[in-house]
């Protein structure tokens, strides 16, 4: 679905006359294969390169060298850009900043119709993607009045609207609260799940990524360790080295010493059991 | 400095269609010194609750009082409160604009009239304070770190001395390292500077470590007002407010259930350890 191959991006700034003030290497040399159908969750501290690499993916960036090729179509030509954003969608953020229209139905409709669709496909798309969310009967209101979790389930709506194949996610729970976090990371396995679209979740939060098939963990542009979650959170040294901690139930088990890498609460309360028997 | 809330009430966009009750009926005291955590859903009126601390808006209804004086008054000096009263915004990063940390920092300083050495001294403090090396002093804010820019963006508000400090959401959008670097920081320099610190926050988990106090807001209203252990024993209405407990909590609560531990309102993990490693090596 996605490929990257040894691919490289600079940031060039220029001083007013245009001449190079500085070059910021944000990806280096970074080769990645995203599998149809997988759910890719990628952690790194922050200016690790996770933002960059997810804008290439929908081909707001390319490559200062290499190449990524998104559904068979390589961003560096120009005129695939539209079939590559209709395939690769993004959530960002900041809620606020993604509403654009008055209405909750407006506002999903926003990429179909800038497509050309016909209006009666653009409407039945728009009723499916906001019934696939849970935002079918709040659809004549106004996306300001609604929860951040729910405003970013618009943006969600906005992008499944366009059919695609692949939505990655920039931290999207960053500014939610608890509530609103749990039902942005459960669509986002459920749309995986269900509809077989490829997710690729950046976060910060730990717990967010237990769920998937793989962890990247990013770290001045490259790939610094990469693996199941069991795999990846069973190396805590390293994790830390990298900025990273551990999921809430992996640092209490290890610290209790019980055996094995648990990583959610079932698990920590069998492992519990076994120990004390 | 106490601050009083008694029946404090905002509407914004009052009488347009836009009308909006952001707080209801709102009192509490905040004591001199205390550490305060204030939760909430998206749009309970955290933010707005915060801004009536230090007069940026005013209420619609009710009365603030700081140290027993109504903010209201016309006699009250409104501008020494805002010196007071240090409050660093979501994202305070945004707001950088000099070309230099040390411009940026000292900006307020600057502003309240203080000689130049003096404002000079302040802007040091304040970056030791907040670990920014003085090799940084003249760098541009926008060559550094997120990290980096948000302590330089507390720094400012430091730099003022306030007597009361509040951060809205101060952890969010960093890293692991860096929300843990950020908020020892604010609690130390609570402990040192012996300031109110008010802390917005979305996380159970830092809630429930770092402070002695938790208001909750649900709706505009102040939903709870306790301590960690009074709040987080109240985990169905949590939930129901879109909040939540520590995973901690949770597991604690499930390990009760089962019958294997007898300790109930477990809300840290340093709490947790401690409990299960004394069962574990019993045995
Ligand atoms: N628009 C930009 N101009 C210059 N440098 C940038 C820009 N955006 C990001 N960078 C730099 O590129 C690096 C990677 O940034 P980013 O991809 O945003 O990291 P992350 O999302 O992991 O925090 C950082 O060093 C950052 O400062
Ligand atoms: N400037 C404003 N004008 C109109 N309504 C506002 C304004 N700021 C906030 N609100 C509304 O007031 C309520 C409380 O908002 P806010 O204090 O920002 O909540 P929180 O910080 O808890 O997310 C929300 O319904 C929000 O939409
Ligand atoms: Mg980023
Ligand atoms: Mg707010």
């Amino acid at each position: 679905m996605v490929r990257f191959e040894n691919v490289t991006f600079e940031y060039i700034r220029r001083d007013e006359e245009g001449n190079v003030d500085s070059i910021t290497t944000a990806l280096d040399d970074l080769s990645l294969h995203i599998k149809k159908g997988e759910f890719v969750a990628i952690l790194g501290s922050n200016g690790s390169g996770k933002s960059t690499l997810a804008r290439h993916i929908n081909a707001l960036l390319k490559p200062t060298e290499g190449k990524v090729l998104v559904a068979g179509y390589d961003t560096s030509n120009d005129k695939d850009t539209l079939e590559i954003r209709q395939r690769a969608g993004m959530v960002f953020q900041n809620p606020d900043n993604q509403i654009i229209a008055e209405t909750v139905e407006e506002d999903v409709a926003f990429g179909p119709e800038n497509m050309g669709m016909p209006v009666d496909e653009m409407q039945k798309r728009v009723d499916e993607a906001m019934k696939r969310v849970g935002l079918y009967k709040k659809r004549l209101e106004s996306p300001n009045r609604l929860s951040g979790g729910q405003k970013q389930k618009v943006a969600i709506a906005g992008i499944l609207a366009m059919k695609p194949e692949c939505i990655i996610f920039d931290e999207p729970t960053a500014m939610l609260d608890p509530a609103g976090r749990r039902m942005i990371v459960e669509t986002a396995h459920e749309l995986n799940k269900k509809d077989g679209i490829t997710i690729i979740l950046i976060t910060h939060n730990m717990e967010e990524t237990v769920g998937a098939d793989r962890i990247i963990v990013m770290e001045k542009g490259r790939i610094a360790l990469e693996g199941t979650p069991r795999q990846v959170f069973s190396k805590g040294d390293r994790l830390k080295e990298l900025g990273m901690e551990l999921p809430a139930m992996t640092e209490l088990a290890q610290r209790v010493g019980l055996d094995g890498c648990i990583l959610t609460r079932e698990e920590f309360v069998e492992a519990y059991k076994k120990a004390i028997r | 400095m106490s601050i009083t809330f008694d029946k404090v009430e905002h509407v914004y966009g009052k009488g347009t269609s836009f009308e909006k009750m952001a707080l209801k009926n709102v009192s509490f005291h905040i004591r001199d010194g205390e550490f305060i955590g204030i939760i909430g859903h998206t749009g309970s009126g955290k933010s707005t609750l915060i801004q009536h601390m230090n007069g940026l808006l005013k209420c619609t209804g009710g009365n603030i009082y700081y140290d027993g004086k109504d903010i209201s008054d016309r006699e009250y000096d409104r501008k020494t409160l805002r010196q007071n009263v240090g409050i660093v915004f979501q994202y305070p990063e945004h707001q950088l604009f000099e070309a230099t940390v040390g411009k940026d920092v000292a900006f307020g300083p600057g502003n309240l009239g203080l000689p130049d050495l003096q404002a000079d001294l302040r802007t040091y403090e304040a970056l030791k304070s907040v670990g920014i090396d003085d090799s940084l002093l003249d760098v541009s804010p926008f060559d550094l770190s997120g990290g980096q820019k948000r302590r330089v963006a507390i720094a400012g508000v430091l730099a003022m001395k306030p007597k009361v400090l509040i951060l809205d959401e101060p952890a969010a959008g960093l890293d692991p390292v860096g929300r843990r670097d950020i908020l020892e920081m604010i609690a130390r320099i609570r402990r040192e500077e012996n300031i109110t610190v008010v802390l917005v926050s979305h996380s159970m988990e830092d809630v429930a470590e770092y402070v002695d106090r938790i208001m909750v807001m649900n709706d505009g209203a102040l939903a709870m007002d306790g301590t960690v252990e009074e709040v987080f024993a109240r985990k169905e209405e949590l939930e129901e407010m879109g909040l939540s407990v520590p995973q901690i909590t949770l597991l604690m609560q499930d390990l009760k259930d089962d019958g294997l531990i007898d300790e109930t309102g477990i809300y840290t993990m340093d709490e947790a350890v401690r409990i299960l490693s004394q069962r574990l090596l019993k045995r």
